[in-house]
């Protein structure tokens, strides 16, 4: 059995090599963004393209600019996949255009989202609210084209979000829902509370409560929009 | 509530990794001697633990399971590599060296990568008894948990690993620092 002094040098010497560990945080960084529930697993961590198969897709996640390792929070970049496209502004906030051909896979996206500083919670055939709904999603969440008016659908071509985390309250998360609908995908996004939301596997004919529901139309490429808040 | 449930453990998963990762990414680092070996080590690490997240995150100590599986995939590989099952039996030609004399030859160390290299240049299972014993500081009892032998085996490997790893350090040591052979 290794003597006392022994023991002390090893744990002497172990410390000090640990601690010159140098590249830690980096590594630590690279490992936090990287999407662990994809089904098939993504092996490399080398700065530039990674791939990953997701439901008979081919999912292409570029590397973002300034290579892997960036924080959320500087510089610009896209993710650019088959089912969606955020691009990163060079105001913080972020645009996302939905492919309404691809149902996105949700931990891709929900993952993707949080590259941005974006935090979320993406589900598909079902959607997450809370009750009662926490207010400011009109400031987190703008459309393009801009909805005219209070209510009712509106029909645009190809619209997008844009997401602003800096103006997210304290405590929320961006709620996404997709369903695939009898003559489309219809998406249901809303603001919730991290610690207190339900979901429901019934798709919303309305959109939420300070929210909004888009549908997407493959067929003609059109969309409906509708919202469920106050103007401004 | 299902889905509640399966958004709230992909957050418990994803704090787990913020707060498992850098004393996993360390031990990688200790094992392999190697940041990049280390990185992917750890990567391959937390897939297996997502994987089985439901599992795990019921589990008296998470950490510790992730840290099993990071030193069984290095010994794995290095079971592959090796073909052989001699790691924990002495290195062939090696003089037994006293404990007295391995701690002389640690203290002697002041350059970290000299080290970690000296401890690349164990068997994958001695490296493991040393990693585990003296950087995770765990009990004898759960290293041979962990390694699938008797606690008798991994002191007596903790004693001949630390004299092995004495005997390499003392090769690239300057003759006039080398700590004195003990007479056997």
């Amino acid at each position: 059995m290794p003597t006392d002094e022994l023991e002390h040098e090893l744990r002497r010497a172990f410390a000090s090599a640990a601690a010159g560990y140098q590249h830690s945080e980096q590594a630590r960084q690279r490992l936090l963004q990287r999407n662990y529930r994809t089904r098939s697993g993504d092996r490399r961590l080398t700065a530039g393209i990674t791939a990953a198969v997701a439901a008979g897709s081919v999912v292409l996640s570029l590397g973002l600019s300034g290579g892997l390792g960036s924080s959320p929070g500087r510089g610009t970049g896209t993710i650019r996949t088959a089912a969606f496209t955020i691009t990163r502004n060079a105001n913080g906030t972020a645009t996302l255009t939905i492919n309404p051909q691809v149902l996105f896979d949700t931990s891709t996206l929900q993952s993707d989202l949080a590259q941005y500083g974006i935090p979320a919670t993406v589900t598909t055939g079902s959607f997450c609210s809370s009750d009662p709904a926490p207010g400011g999603f009109s400031q987190v969440v703008t459309f393009s084209p801009a909805f005219q008016g209070d209510s009712g659908p509106q029909h645009v071509q190809d619209p997008t979000v844009t997401i602003n985390p800096a103006t997210m309250p304290a405590g929320t998360e961006l709620s996404v829902g997709a369903f695939q609908v009898s003559n489309g995908d219809d998406t249901a996004l809303a603001l919730i509370n991290t610690a207190s939301y339900t979901c429901t596997s019934t798709a919303p004919t309305t959109p939420p409560s300070s929210g909004a529901l888009l549908h997407m139309s493959p067929a003609s490429g059109m969309a409906r929009q509708g919202r469920n808040y106050p103007r401004g | 509530m299902e889905w509640v449930g399966n958004s709230a453990a992909s957050r418990e998963f994803e704090r787990f990794a913020a707060n498992a990762s850098d004393p996993l990414l360390r031990t990688g680092f200790l094992m392999t001697g190697n940041a990049k070996d280390a990185e992917d080590l750890v990567q391959e690490t937390l897939l297996r633990v997502a994987r089985r997240w439901n599992q795990v995150r019921s589990m008296d100590h998470p950490a510790a399971y992730a840290r099993r599986i990071l030193i069984n995939l290095v010994l794995h590989d290095a079971d592959r590599r090796a073909r052989q099952r001699t790691e924990l039996r002495p290195h062939e030609g090696a003089a037994e060296l006293a404990d007295d004399y391995a701690a002389r030859a640690l203290r002697e160390v002041d350059d970290q990568a000299e080290f970690r290299w000296a401890l690349t240049r164990l068997p994958a299972r001695q490296r493991a008894v040393l990693v585990l014993r003296y950087w995770s500081d765990l009990p004898v009892a759960e290293v041979a948990d962990i390694l699938g032998c008797t606690e008798g085996t991994v002191t007596s490997t903790a004693s001949r690993a630390a004299a092995r790893l004495a005997e390499v350090l003392a090769r690239t040591m300057p003759t006039a620092t080398r700590p004195a052979v003990p007479h056997t």
